[in-house]
């Protein structure tokens, strides 16, 4: 008996006006350190994996023919870091081509005497790509079937959740080696082809929030206006399903980073001189049990922070968003 | 009179919010003895649910906290008892039945064994006997079959045999104070007559003093003795039944008795509805709460300072700053009195 | 013709269980019923919860596709109507919903979710469209200015405001009414009341009004249709209803209803009901309501009583029961075409 009525005591608790469901969702992440920490993570990630890209865009395309890449201002490197991340220099240091962490070169250079903060610099922009191109082809596919799934059910429903089913079910490895062959290599593939293989997740979590929301009345009323299904689906259905596709997001890129690192780990993502922070792992990681740490430390660095940021973030944000924790 | 159960003085039970201090619960005072029904009447927003769950230190902390007043439960301040004495309390001395019978029964266990578990909390008895027990309370709320009955789950009884399943639980210690919130108003009209029926009777019975806390004036005017009708957590008027529906003195009370479509009155006449929303709860005026929707009010007086409790019959309170001979006259204007003063 | 007519209407749901999904029952949510409402009239369906008046309510809209029945509006058979033809008729049959905070499409802004119904009928430019909204905003009581404003930042009576301009958006001709007021406060269930009556007046609407409050149905409705478990019981014209109810269980539900007046109630005689409503996946035999009825004899396990007149309590009062309540000392009229002689007297 009493803690029948202390459970339910909080019915009686008052009724405040109600902030706007950004506005309320921001006040509560604001409160989570860890979530705060993870969102600075991603603006930096963003930012200096942003810049590249831009750098990339502009560099190679409009730089003069003449001056080697170093010589160019800096937006016209292809890169932004101190050095040409793929440019070996065996006298980068008195040891030969393998120096440790040191004024010239912050964290060091490679065994080909490359520099290991150019190469992780420029493989943000690949971590940034990966979790951009491969999010974001699976959104598309799984907020487009997740929806129609979710609103029409019956057959629709059964098909598109078995379809579904089956990419959950399938090797991972094994599938992208398939996407692979169909598309042909390249590592923009590689992202396509995660992209491809995740959809399931969203379009999943999306009908589930479909199925709710369909009920409500404001649907009915739609419908009772003449709406469109197209327009009640995409217009009324969605826009209210999204707070959970936002967590989903968070998480998702940072799945698609560690995934992409997974797969250049073992040799199907990134070729080399080209630098992901998965690549990077793969040929550095021999040289850690001889004494040169640095190698290996910093990209791995890298990626667990960045991916860290992205799911302690994702998980701030599902609690925020969570009308079950609400105090 | 029967004996004094309680005697709330002033009470006032405040909400901290990120948003500003909630006074949900304003200075509200009122007595409650054996065989008698007090009606706590009030819509939304009102405090009604919060100062019944005050009473048992139910308000969730934080946010809530009472922070004025006496609970006097036969000449015992519960606001000074421990929280192992209040535990004591709830249940043994006051019992409190929910709005909503769906969601007050826990899913998982038989509704035998959730009655059984509330006797053997509070009373000094063997498993067997409180099943025994808890299956002659399903008997006595009237539940059909009620041996069996104890070995179903919640899902299995409909809801107004849930709400009959809480009557029970909440009568199983012989309770002095039974409260209910908003009993009825989840069920069907018809289930609603069986349930305020199982109430008076166990009242009957058991000689408890009731307070029911509703929105719903024709439940009040059915079955209660008293009535404290609330606005803005401010307690407006009180008095007994008769004197609050006939000789209503409080602009509020007369704008909600106005606002009821009557279904024993032959003619059709229009509704005369209360002006406005509800109040902001984080911005009432310091004075009357009603202010801002009365039609009667004077903004130097009204909004500024509330007034103080006016004897304006036996046992008869109101709250409010327009002279008593104005308020009469002012009322006698009202269709639905005009109708009534014949 | 009158202006809707409801024919035998049945909306049957199917119980599908396991993982073949085989339907294994069906919930008789509405089953059977007819009436009719004529131009500028309003007509009150009432009923406890289950009783299928919310699911009769979609299903004259064609939210929901009729397992039987007809629904002929104005000439047209809505069941029957091509995608084009029930375009045009969404435009004359709106619908007004009960929860105010589920109605209201959280993440727009009110001037979107009034001015959405003119959008997908493509109706003016968008200026006009912006005035329209602002209009229909004055018409039920609010202003210009909280066009901009979300639906949270309302009351629940501003809500429901916001719910009847949408509905007047397109000049509808006929309102559904679907509890339009259980979930408001007291006061401001008056004030939403009274809008309704003033805006029927003005814009010379026909309401189908739904709610389970018969205090409020018989306020608002000039005919009143009492259901049970998806059946029609009763109709008759409010007054009469109220007056004269010859229906069992209308008599019940009439005396269940508390009334705000502490003398009335001390006098009262009432009817309580025993059990629950049966469940309308299994609705009995025969007569819906025999097992809670005190005059059930074993006719009334054989077969549902016909909907009739029996022309002593009025012309237009219909009921479905072998042993309806007679009126002596009421004029005896013949329902014109109906066949009174069935109906065993009392």
């Amino acid at each position: 008996m009493t803690e029948e009525v202390v459970a339910t005591a909080g019915e009686g608790a008052m009724e405040v006006k109600p902030l706007s469901p950004w506005a309320d969702t921001w006040r509560r992440l604001k409160k989570n350190k860890l979530a705060l920490i993870g969102l600075v993570i991603i603006v930096i990630f963003l930012l200096v994996g942003g810049v590249q890209e831009i750098a990339n865009l502009l560099g190679p395309q409009n730089a003069s023919e003449t001056a080697t890449a170093a010589q160019r201002p800096w937006w016209q490197r292809g890169y932004l870091a101190p050095y040409d991340p793929n440019g070996g220099d065996f006298h980068a240091g008195p040891a030969g081509p393998i120096n440790p962490p040191s004024m010239k070169h912050l964290l060091g250079t490679d065994y080909l005497g490359r520099d290991v903060l150019s190469r992780a610099l420029v493989a943000t922009r690949i971590s940034l790509l990966v979790g951009i191109i491969a999010v974001g082809i699976a959104l598309a596919i799984g907020l487009s079937l997740g929806p129609i799934s979710g609103y029409y059910g019956g057959a629709v429903d059964s098909v598109v959740m078995r379809m579904a089913d089956i990419f959950f079910a399938f090797p991972y490895i094994l599938f992208v080696l398939l996407i692979m062959t169909v598309l042909g290599p390249g590592f923009r593939n590689v992202f396509i082809a995660i992209g491809i293989l995740s959809w399931a997740g969203y379009a999943r979590l999306n009908r589930g929030s479909v199925l709710s929301v369909k009920q409500v009345e404001y649907i009915e009323a739609a419908r009772a206006q003449g709406a469109s299904d197209l327009r009640i689906i995409f217009r009324h259905v969605l826009p209210n399903t999204m707070a959970p596709i936002y967590v989903a997001i968070a998480m998702g890129i940072g799945g698609a980073i560690l995934t992409e690192s997974a797969l250049s780990y073992l040799g199907i993502g990134m070729r080399p001189p080209d630098a992901s922070w998965g690549s990077m792992i793969t040929d550095y990681q021999t040289y850690f049990f001889a004494g040169q740490w640095w190698m290996l430390t910093f990209p791995s660095v890298a990626l667990v922070v960045t991916v860290f940021g992205f799911i302690s973030f994702g998980n701030g944000l599902r609690d925020a968003t969570d009308p079950k924790l609400k105090e | 009179m029967d004996e004094l159960l309680l005697d709330v003085q002033d009470l006032s039970t405040h909400f901290m919010t990120h948003a500003g201090v909630v006074k949900a619960v304003n200075g509200v005072s009122f007595t409650l003895h054996r065989n008698e029904t007090v009606g706590i009447v009030g819509e939304s927003g009102s405090g009604k649910t919060v100062a019944a769950l005050s009473l048992l230190r139910l308000v969730p902390d934080p946010p809530g906290k009472i922070v004025e007043g006496k609970i006097l439960l036969k000449g015992r301040d519960l606001r000074e008892v421990s929280n192992e004495e209040i535990r004591a309390v709830r249940g043994n001395d006051i019992a409190m039945i929910f709005q909503d019978p769906m969601t007050s029964l826990n899913p998982v266990f038989k509704v035998g064994m959730q009655i059984a578990e509330a006797i053997m909390l509070h009373q000094d008895k063997s498993r067997r006997d409180a099943w025994r027990i808890a299956a002659e309370l399903l008997a006595k709320v009237g539940i059909p079959d009620a041996e069996s009955r104890v070995n179903q789950y919640p899902f299995e009884f409909s809801g107004g045999m849930r709400q009959r399943a809480m009557i029970a639980m909440a009568i199983s210690c012989n309770p002095d104070i039974l409260i209910a919130d908003e009993p009825t108003t989840a069920l069907d009209v018809t289930i609603q007559a069986q349930i305020i029926d199982v109430v008076r009777e166990m009242q009957a019975q058991y000689n408890s003093g009731v307070i029911l806390i509703t929105h719903d004036l024709g439940v009040v005017a059915e079955i209660a003795d008293k009535v404290m009708v609330m606005y803005g957590g401010r307690t407006v008027e009180y008095g007994p039944i008769d004197e609050i529906f006939y000789n209503p003195h409080h602009p509020y009370t007369w704008g909600l008795l106005g606002s009821l479509p009557r279904l024993d009155l032959v003619e059709k006449e229009r509704l005369t509805p209360i002006k406005g929303q509800p109040p902001d709860l984080l911005m009432l005026p310091p004075g009357c709460p009603f202010s801002g929707r009365c039609g009667y009010e004077r903004p130097d007086e009204c909004p500024l300072t509330m007034p103080d409790t006016e004897i304006v019959g036996p046992e008869h309170g109101v709250r409010c700053w327009i002279p008593n001979d104005e308020r009469v006259s002012a009322r006698s204007a009202l269709p639905r009195f005009v109708a009534r003063s014949k | 013709m009158s202006f809707l007519e409801v024919r035998d209407l049945k909306k049957h749901f199917p119980i599908r269980t396991g993982i073949l999904k085989r339907t294994t029952g069906h919930v008789y949510a509405v089953d059977g019923i007819s009436f009719s409402i004529e131009e500028g009239e309003t007509l009150g369906i009432v009923g406890e919860s289950g009783c299928g008046k919310s699911t009769a309510a979609r299903v004259i809209l064609r939210l929901l596709e009729a397992t039987a029945g007809s629904v002929v509006y104005d000439g047209i058979d809505v069941m029957k109507a091509s995608r084009v033809e029930m375009q045009r008729l969404r435009r004359d049959m709106q619908i007004i919903f009960q929860d105010p905070y589920a109605s209201l499409n959280p993440r727009m802004r009110v001037r979107n979710i009034i001015g959405e119904p003119l959008r997908i009928h493509q109706i003016g430019t968008p200026a006009e469209r912006r005035q329209r909204v602002i209009e229909l905003l004055e018409t039920v009581g609010l202003n210009a200015e909280h066009a901009e404003r979300y639906p949270h930042e309302f009351s629940g009576g501003q809500r429901q405001r916001i719910g009847v301009a949408r509905a007047l958006a397109l000049n509808p001709r006929l309102i559904i009414c679907d509890e339009p007021v259980s979930a408001l406060d007291v006061s401001i269930r008056a004030q939403v009341i009274n809008l309704l009556e003033d805006l029927q007046d003005e814009f010379k609407l026909t309401y189908l009004f739904i709610a389970h409050d018969l205090s409020v149905v018989k306020h608002t409705s000039d005919r009143v249709v009492v259901m049970y478990l998806g059946k029609t019981v009763e109709i008759a014209s409010s007054d009469v209803l109220y007056d004269r109810p010859q229906h069992p269980y209308t008599e019940a539900l009439l005396s269940a209803v508390p009334i705000p007046d502490p003398e009335t109630e001390r006098n009262r005689r009432r009817i309580v009901l025993e059990g629950d409503v049966p469940s309308p996946t299994k609705p009995p035999a025969g007569c819906v309501f025999h097992p809670r009825c005190q005059r059930a004899q074993e006719v009334c396990e054989t077969a549902m009583p016909p909907l009739e007149c029996t022309g002593d309590a009025g012309a237009d009062h219909m009921v479905a029961c072998y042993f309806a309540t007679r009126y002596e000392g009421v004029p005896q009229r013949d329902a014109p075409g109906k066949d009174t002689g069935e109906a065993p007297a009392r």
